[in-house]
């Protein structure tokens, strides 16, 4: 072997000498699974009518919450969106913190490393939320809704879109939990399926 | 063509770490890394009908990853500072057989990686981790074969001057600020 074959080899192995997390590539497939689930369109039931106005009273049914859903979508995205610009300049715990809520509602507390600059109870509608807001290094900032009573929210099922600049995706862990997350151009969307993974 | 989930998960399973290296020697950081494989594996899944050899996807997986790394350098300031054993942080286990002198030679060729541009340091890990040959690299980054050669070539006589300079840690080279 002569010296640049030696070279190129010690090169080669220096540069293999890094480990990748152990538990990176289930993270990747956990991303990929909640991927897949957010593109998938809502899941409509199974219904089989016995008489055939069945049919069109379930049609009229769809229709009106076809319109509802389109109506309230984005009502309810601009309505967060509004909320966490009023609320852009408050830091720190306010209304008790949020470990002890997330706590009752069976969810995990995001990591400390997540630098949570705001938490505070909201009401956004008639809809009751915790509010937190995430400054991310980059100066990428995540305003993240956690709706507990989010059975209402049906509309607020693996979406996602954007508002005025802003991105925002709605995710639906369990049945009564709903996850609203905006965030701006300086954090991507692996950052934010990080956060919500961490919780949920 | 239509990817479909169990080959996707393969592509996981066989090249995260490769993704994982690249990224951690284009950016020093480890976190930092994660984050962009993490990104690059979702703008995959969503541009994977795009891809023209599902046999041999690391060229285009490190396509996707090129861009998610000059949108992170275009996006956050660059800070100047020295580099130190912090940075490049790199886990030695138990199966890496690397002694304490292999561990400094280590620290050493970080700090030479950094100090190259971004296009050489690329170039290097293209040829010197991935195993690309020149033509390969020329096709990939759409640049002449002889540019490829010079840059490499330049490349590793800047390394090798870090190998054979022991005031390696002197060197300041513009480097992200990062906890």
């Amino acid at each position: 072997m002569d010296q640049e074959q030696h070279d190129a080899k010690t090169l080669h192995e220096f540069l293999n000498a890094p480990k990748a997390p152990a538990d990176l590539a289930e993270k990747l497939k956990a991303n990929l699974e909640m991927q897949i689930q957010a593109s998938q369109p809502s899941t409509s039931r199974s219904f089989q009518p016995e008489k055939w106005w069945y049919g069109i009273a379930a049609g009229l049914v769809i229709a009106v919450v076809v319109a509802l859903q389109v109506k309230t979508e984005p009502e309810l995205i601009s309505l967060a969106y509004a909320h966490a610009q009023q609320e852009a300049h408050l830091v720190g715990a306010i209304d008790g913190g949020y470990q002890s809520w997330f706590e009752t509602a069976g969810l995990q507390t995001p990591s400390e490393a997540n630098r949570i600059s705001l938490s505070k109870n909201c009401a956004i509608g008639k809809q009751k939320a915790k509010h937190l807001r995430f400054d991310l290094p980059n100066n990428g900032t995540i305003n993240l809704f956690v709706y507990r009573d989010g059975e209402g929210l049906s509309n607020a099922i693996q979406a996602d879109g954007m508002i005025d600049g802003q991105s925002w995706v709605a995710v639906a862990p369990r049945e009564d939990i709903r996850l609203l997350a905006l965030f701006d151009a300086n954090v991507s969307q692996a950052q934010v399926t990080r956060i919500i993974q961490s919780i949920i | 063509m239509l990817i479909d989930k169990d080959k996707f998960t393969k592509w996981i399973d066989e090249q995260h770490t490769s993704l994982f290296k690249h990224a951690f020697w284009m950016t020093g950081n480890r976190a930092l890394a994660e984050d962009l494989v993490q990104e690059t594996f979702y703008q995959a899944w969503k541009s994977r009908h795009d891809i023209e050899n599902e046999d041999n996807p690391l060229p285009w997986l490190l396509t996707v990853l090129r861009r998610q790394v000059y949108k992170e350098y275009q996006q956050t300031r660059l800070d100047t500072l020295a580099l130190s054993e912090q940075h490049i942080d790199v886990h030695i286990g138990g199966s890496d057989n690397l002694t304490e002198v292999n561990l400094d030679t280590l620290l050493d060729l970080g700090t030479g990686l950094m100090s190259l541009s971004t296009r050489q340091r690329e170039l290097m890990l293209l040829h010197g981790l991935h195993g690309f040959t020149y033509d390969q690299i020329a096709e990939q980054l759409g640049i002449p074969i002889g540019t490829v050669m010079s840059r490499i070539s330049r490349a590793r006589q800047a390394l090798r001057a870090f190998y054979t300079n022991s005031e390696s840690d002197k060197v300041i080279v513009p480097f992200r600020k990062r906890n």
